[in-house]
């Protein structure tokens, strides 16, 4: 079977993802915050709501 | 229902139609036509993505679960957030910068022409039947209700949505899907408000009393691969299911495809991460309180008039005897609810067994009511679509009703009408100008994108129409479509992967689709939101090996 060869959207071999899992500013001026503060935000807000869900529950049930 | 409430019901439907068409201005190219000119703000693309995904079973069916199973169905959704945020950094910036109008695109751009036409079809297929069930639900619902003929139920919801989603296109569908979520959200507090204020008790005491009735029981941390509903089934097998859900379904991959930029479109998914777990607990809250409500005023032997009808009429002694017995259970658990409600914290036990067991034999006799309208009608005796829309008529206020009725209404056709758009991108980008016509204007694209839209369209609404008869073959293929989840997001996951080769994409997906059905067919038992983690470990593995064993030739640019 012939293999059709990668070709890549931007002119280039690596995959268009930046990860940045230090909390670095992006080099590229975008203002979306690090992997790290962002899982932390959404981690902590689904804690919360878990939490939440965790006391509805409990404080009601008989 | 009162004429207010219609009012209200077809203003709303013209003002979302009217809308639409007035978005459609300037939607001259294809970029505009299917990706909203990549000019969308994130919060209008976020709401558009839950819109898409709150269709009208959320309105009926999931409040109705809420009333007759509690609150446990919340957990489903525990991986969203995680999925979120690993799209986020994965997938999303993967197809945004790739500036492709499909996620199947990518995988050509990526592996090869057959890994992203299989990928798309498979998409087609599933989605296309599915599509038709959103606009059968509801309408089967309203079909029962209003005594209409299917025809008129489907034609109802599914003109509107083909004409606006037709001329509209992605635009149209999203700015419209920000308006309906404003208005389901809305209707959803409003009910709320009024089940708190018409209830005899305060708040408290009714959320005492759902729980006692293990209404509010959430979490349960058994680790079951039956179970659908556990702590980590919802963590573990609903990431894998929202990861395939959000980051390779065209459905969702073409809101997010609308952003302004990556960040937009990373932060649009933030809002499903943050609110859709409140959102759900919300629409089950609804249906708890409403089973609440039922236990002060007496409920009907039947929610569905279809059935109550069907028994008068073939066993009427049957009927007035399961009258008598409900009528006799409900008084007892009336009473039951009032001793449990007025004895201390600490001498509570005796009064709530009384109040379970009253709820046992409640039970027991609806299922009772059930059976004989099952030997009735000869049709399938679930009810649990048809409580939320009896609370609605029987017991809300002239013009909330009308508001909800919309509300219903309008989350049927954000659903649909993401569906249209997504079905005629796929169609004309991964097969029209892949394999028909590679060149031509952005007006001849344009106009075979509406065709496409057109048609499926009127298939989703025939479909619908037929969807009882239909119901296993929709549902053989609903099965077929699942086996393809969890491979295609596998395939994706390789993409990233250098080493991976077009040779193994396409064959791990078989693969993942092989060994998915070998786990749906050989052992049934298991919960389908395992399937898509068996899809993604056996596209990766097989994937990966084939890859190692058959290298790929140099890449262009490498």
């Amino acid at each position: 079977m012939t293999e059709i060869p990668i070709i890549d959207p931007d002119g280039t071999a690596e995959p268009p993802v930046v990860f940045r899992p230090t909390g670095d500013a992006p080099a590229d001026g975008t203002r979306f915050p690090s992997f790290r503060v962002l899982a932390l935000k959404v981690l902590g807000v689904e804690l919360l709501a878990l939490l939440l869900l965790w006391w509805l529950q409990h404080s009601f049930a008989s | 229902m009162h004429w207010i409430n219609w009012a209200i019901v077809i203003g709303w439907l013209v003002f979302v139609f009217v809308d639409g068409l007035r978005r459609s201005h300037g939607t001259t190219k294809l970029d505009g036509y299917f990706l909203g000119n990549r000019s969308l703000p994130w919060w209008a693309v976020g709401l558009s993505v839950m819109a898409t995904q709150l269709s009208a079973v959320t309105m009926i069916g999931t409040t109705g679960q809420g009333a007759t199973d509690g609150m446990r169905f919340v957990q489903f959704y525990f991986g969203l957030p995680v999925a979120m945020l690993i799209l986020g950094v994965t997938i999303v910036p993967f197809l945004m910068r790739a500036k492709v109008y499909t996620a199947y695109e990518f995988l050509e751009r990526r592996f090869d022409a057959k890994t992203r036409s299989l990928a798309a079809f498979l998409f087609l297929l599933s989605r296309g039947l599915s599509c038709g069930t959103i606009i059968a639900a509801p309408a089967v619902v309203f079909s029962t209700l209003f005594g209409w003929s299917m025809w008129a139920s489907v034609a109802f919801i599914g003109v509107p949505t083909v004409v606006y989603t037709m001329i509209g296109g992605v635009q149209a569908v999203a700015w419209a899907d920000v308006k309906q979520m404003v208005l389901v959200v809305s209707a959803l507090v409003a009910v709320v408000v009024v089940l708190l204020t018409r209830l005899p008790v305060s708040p408290v005491d009714a959320l005492r009393i759902a729980g006692a009735s293990g209404r509010l029981q959430v979490f349960d941390f058994h680790f079951s691969l039956t179970n659908t509903y556990t702590f980590w089934s919802g963590v573990i097998g609903g990431t894998f299911l929202m990861l395939s859900y959000f980051g390779t379904d065209q459905s969702q991959v073409q809101r997010y495809l609308t952003a302004k930029s990556v960040d937009e479109a990373r932060s649009s998914h933030l809002i499903s991460a943050y609110w859709k777990i409140p959102l759900q607990a919300l629409v089950l809250l609804v249906g708890v309180l409403v089973f609440v409500y039922y236990l002060f005023v007496a409920p009907p032997l039947y929610w569905n008039p279809a059935q109550d009808r069907a028994v008068r009429a073939a066993a009427p002694d049957a009927y007035v005897q399961l009258e008598q017995r409900q009528s006799a259970s409900w008084i007892y658990r009336a009473q039951a609810m009032e001793s449990f409600r007025a004895a201390p914290a600490d001498r509570a036990t005796g009064p709530l067994h009384r109040l379970q067991a009253a709820q046992q034999e409640d039970d027991r006799i609806h299922a009772d009511a059930l059976a004989a309208a099952g030997k009735a009608t000869g049709q399938p005796t679930k009810d649990v679509n048809y409580i939320i829309p009896y609370f609605v008529l029987h017991e809300l206020p002239i013009g909330l009703t009308g508001v909800f009725i919309a509300a219903v209404i309008a989350a049927a056709m954000s659903a649909v009408a993401g569906e249209l758009a997504s079905l005629s991108s796929a169609t004309v980008i991964d097969f029209y100008k892949r394999w028909v016509r590679a060149e031509a204007t952005d007006t001849h694209y344009l106009r075979v994108s509406r065709v496409a839209t057109a048609g499926w369209g009127t298939f989703a609404c025939v479909v619908a129409t037929f969807a009882v008869s239909l119901g296993s073959l929709i549902e053989v293929v609903n099965r077929f479509g699942s086996f393809f989840y969890g491979s295609i997001l596998g395939v994706f996951f390789l993409a990233m992967l250098r080493r991976a080769t077009a040779a193994g994409a396409f064959f791990g997906m078989l693969a993942g689709m092989a060994a998915v059905a070998a786990v749906s067919f050989g052992a049934p038992e298991v919960s389908f939101l395992w399937h898509n983690v068996v899809g993604v470990v056996a596209v990766m593995v097989v994937g990966l090996a084939i890859s190692a064993l058959r290298p790929a030739p140099a890449a262009v640019g490498a």
